[in-house]
């Protein structure tokens, strides 16, 4: 962790939160996603891209609880499933800005989805791991 | 609605696409394959399975008793010829507010029927994806596959998790003690 890395960080209300940017493919400002019936928690429907369907995952309420601010694009990111790895939209509040930074270990109590902490000016930025996200919201 | 003789004796997938039936329930469109689907009805001949249970004490439109969610499940049946059909409600299958139903597809070689709100139109679905992995509840049971009919996402509907071997096997059960019962009750 001692080398800086590519980061894509996005505003979730007053927050910011992190995904390494070699997950991220696309900012996209899209129309209102289609939904479908389904019962997975936080999937509020899906978008079409290019021929893709890509399912539209909430993480704001996870991240900073029920009163999070409207979303305004997404952030198209690819997660990972056992071997495979699919195209996530993730609703974000606002721009998103690609920085070089070097990520320190998670320090103190930190939510098991933090995979490393991004220290700017203002704030001490988490770097979301969306697997163990993901794996917080199932259980 | 019947399907003709002729399109039931072909196979409706073609290299242009699948002929399926876009069919709609509450908000939602979904499509179903068109040869998995024997033929599309109205209303006007479904009968409730509560009643059928037990004729004299059903009450109008309840689920029958005795068979829990299966009961909330399959509320009518539907006799065509010498066929008996459960007629399963999309809105309870799928997790939906009622709506106004108005047709029921019958499916081919199997004795259920989907009472649905209406039928869109019969379409070639020329674009299907598989459902994406972060779909994880019932809809992995649900769907087949994603349909992109002009750019909009259309679930393709599995037909085998409508009823399983085992509730149709219970429903019958159930049905021919309920008569074994009138039977015995008419003849002491």
């Amino acid at each position: 962790m001692s080398t800086a890395s590519s980061f894509v960080l996005f505003p979730m209300g007053e927050k910011h939160f992190a995904l390494p940017a070699d997950r991220v493919t696309e900012l996209a400002h899209v129309d209102q996603p289609q939904t479908i019936p389904h019962t997975t928690p936080f999937l509020t429907g899906v978008l079409v891209r290019r021929g893709e369907v890509i399912p539209v995952w909430d993480i704001a309420p996870s991240l900073v609880g029920p009163d999070a601010p409207a979303r305004k694009f997404y952030l198209i990111a690819r997660r990972r499933f056992g071997s495979a790895e699919e195209s996530t939209a993730i609703p974000v509040s606002g721009d998103c800005e690609l920085l070089n930074k070097i990520m320190t270990a998670p320090v103190g109590k930190t939510a098991p989805y933090v995979e490393g902490l991004l220290t700017l000016e203002n704030e001490v930025v988490e770097v979301i791991s969306l697997e163990a996200l993901a794996a917080e919201e199932a259980s | 609605m019947r399907l003709t003789r002729a399109q039931r004796g072909k196979h409706l997938a073609s290299p242009g696409g699948q002929a399926a039936i876009l069919f709609t329930v509450g908000e939602f469109t979904f499509a179903v394959p068109a040869d998995v689907i024997r033929e599309i009805q109205g209303l006007q001949d479904l009968r409730l399975i509560a009643s059928e249970l037990s004729p004299i004490r059903s009450l109008h439109n309840t689920p029958a008793p005795g068979i829990g969610t299966l009961g909330k499940k399959v509320r009518h049946t539907l006799h065509r010829g010498n066929r008996l059909h459960f007629v399963i409600d999309a809105n309870y299958f799928f997790g939906l507010q009622p709506s106004s139903s108005t047709r029921v597809l019958i499916f081919r070689g199997q004795p259920v029927g989907l009472k649905v709100d209406g039928i869109e139109r019969m379409t070639l679905l020329t674009q299907t994806v598989p459902l994406p992995l972060a779909f994880r509840g019932e809809e992995r049971r649900w769907y087949a596959n994603l349909a992109i009919v002009e750019n909009r996402v259309v679930p393709v509907l599995n037909t085998d998790a409508l009823l399983s071997r085992l509730e149709i096997t219970t429903l019958e059960t159930l049905l021919a003690r309920s008569e074994e019962n009138i039977f015995s009750a008419v003849v002491s």
